[in-house]
């Protein structure tokens, strides 16, 4: 069987969505945030808990209230008793992957109706150490001591990426500046003051070349969506896009395990979500692009085929992103502006379902007919790619 | 049996030896006594060929640098700024990540030629570092 006849294209839809309009939750623990958000996507969609057999989170860090088993423990708070359960932990893309093993369990036959949600309250139940992204044990033996971190692992590929490909540290920072443009017109988003290419090369520097401004929101927020067959959705309030195309693919954990630092598992990831959707890079014109750092994004693009190969830095420097552009992305303002507590993948979801029901906060296209979402977890750990089609 | 807050390494039964060797200022790898092929990091069997056990055997320590980052804000106490965490390929065709130590910033460049050092990058513990070939 090739990868669309394996994939149940079209087959289950995204009835309900709510991202919270938290931002700075002090005091609120993140499992509260997980029950509002999932009675509110619930409520988006018309439905209830007692509908809900399907069951799908990632909670693994102390942020998100993670300690172990935390999706029983969830389940547990929130008040749900699923018959199908998945808490596959791919970092920020988890819900991504959620989505796709989702289609797949209501095709089985496991649940008729799966909640996938996310809380975390990155800014205020901070870790209680540093990130070195994995353990000293093991693999990290050999990296841990170098003190590699998040955004380190992540400016290692930056700078490959330019000395490679030619990219500019003012493309990056085009990135952001074009996010913040789109965060401006949500009323939600974190910051929406106007920043400019010079406001990013003037902030801080982190870890070269990334700058503070290079780099995501830390916010306390949570966000949750519902999904079910096509033909239970048209029982739903609203109904809402369908998932026509699913990927997954991981990287690597240790850096030195890298293969390529110009690309990410996304060149994967999304390789399978075009096959099972059965359309191609040229066909997506909108997409939800995580962008822990703006590296992130011009990676993905690349990786994707969104963008001609090594060319990402003409692709934003002529303005791609923009409203006006072949491809805007992260109408919402993103990661970079508008909302990133740990994982962003249920959020750049989130915004895929709005701007295909035409009511994005941000910035709205005249009724696009696709909208890819793609994750990347940890560290260009892991990647998740969603293609998803409005319901009309 | 790990503090969260350390970035000391924890050995094991595979490491030990790497370690030790670092401590006498050898950089060892990992190949595949049948085939040749190199591997790093350490580990108990042959990627790819799980039912071989891999053999050691001490690397040149010339190098090349593939990618670099300064760090300009630490986020640990064991770290001060600035300093330079590096992905390296070995000319035996490992890549491992590293530092590079006593080279300036601004002559830093994706693919200069390097050579092993050993520093003693935390208290009691040495590791290999690589500097200007």
């Amino acid at each position: 069987m090739t990868l669309s006849e394996q994939f149940p294209r079209g087959a289950v839809a995204i009835v309900g969505a709510h991202e919270s309009p938290r931002r700075r939750a002090p005091k609120i623990h993140p499992f509260q945030i997980q029950a509002e958000v999932i009675t509110a996507a619930l409520k988006d969609a018309g439905l209830t808990m007692a509908d809900v057999d399907g069951f799908a989170t990632a909670a693994s860090f102390p942020s998100e209230g993670g300690w172990q088993m935390n999706g029983p423990e969830i389940a547990e708070y929130v008040g749900l008793k699923p018959s199908w359960i998945d808490t596959t932990d791919i970092g920020g893309a988890a819900a991504l992957t959620h989505v796709g093993h989702a289609a797949a369990a209501i095709e089985a036959g496991l649940c008729s109706v799966a909640v996938i949600s996310y809380a975390s309250s990155g800014r205020s139940w901070p870790l209680p150490a540093a990130d070195f992204n994995t353990g000293r044990t093991g693999p990290g033996q050999y990296e841990v001591p170098y003190g590699v971190s998040t955004i380190s692992a992540y400016a290692l590929a930056a700078t490959r990426y330019m000395h490679q490909y030619g990219l500019t540290s003012e493309q990056l920072a085009q990135i952001a500046v074009q996010m913040r443009a789109y965060a401006s017109k949500n009323p939600e988003a974190m910051f929406r003051d106007p920043l400019t290419v010079n406001d990013v090369l003037s902030s801080p520097m982190i870890s070269t070349p990334l700058h503070k401004l290079d780099c995501c929101v830390v916010s306390d927020s949570g966000g949750a969506i519902v999904v079910t067959s096509k033909d239970r959705a048209r029982d739903t309030r609203r109904g809402g896009p369908v998932v026509l195309g699913f990927g997954e693919a991981v990287g690597q954990m240790q850096m030195n395990q890298m293969a390529d630092f110009t690309t990410t598992a996304a060149q994967h990831s999304g390789r399978r979500a075009f096959a099972t959707a059965g359309v191609g890079p040229n066909d997506i014109r909108v997409a939800q692009i995580y962008d822990s750092f703006t590296i992130t994004v011009a990676l993905t693009l690349d990786a994707l085929g969104l963008c001609p190969r090594g060319q990402v830095g003409e692709f934003i420097a002529s303005g791609q992103l923009g409203p006006q552009g072949r491809l805007p992305i992260n109408t919402d303002g993103g990661g970079l502006s508008s909302n990133h507590s740990g994982r962003r993948g249920i959020y750049a979801i989130i915004e895929a379902v709005r701007q295909l029901r035409g009511e994005s906060p941000g910035f709205q296209l005249n009724a696009p007919e696709l909208c890819l979402v793609n994750g990347t977890g940890g560290w260009l750990s892991a990647t998740s790619t969603l293609i998803l089609g409005a319901s009309r | 049996m790990t503090d969260m807050d350390s970035v000391l390494p924890v050995q094991d039964e595979v490491s030990a030896p790497w370690f030790e060797a670092a401590t006498k200022g050898k950089l060892l790898l990992q190949r595949d006594p049948k085939t040749g092929k190199v591997q790093f990091y350490p580990r108990g069997h042959v990627l790819g060929a799980p039912d071989r056990q891999p053999e050691w055997f001490e690397a040149s320590g010339r190098a090349k640098l593939h990618t670099f980052t300064v760090v300009k804000r630490s986020l640990h106490k064991q770290f001060t700024v600035p300093f330079t965490i590096a992905i390296v390929d070995l000319e035996e065709g490992a890549r491992i990540t590293s530092w590079v130590v006593d080279v300036p910033e601004d002559q830093l460049r994706c693919d200069m030629p390097l050579k092993v050092v050993f520093r003693e990058i935390h208290p009691g513990l040495t590791m290999p570092c690589f500097t200007k070939a």
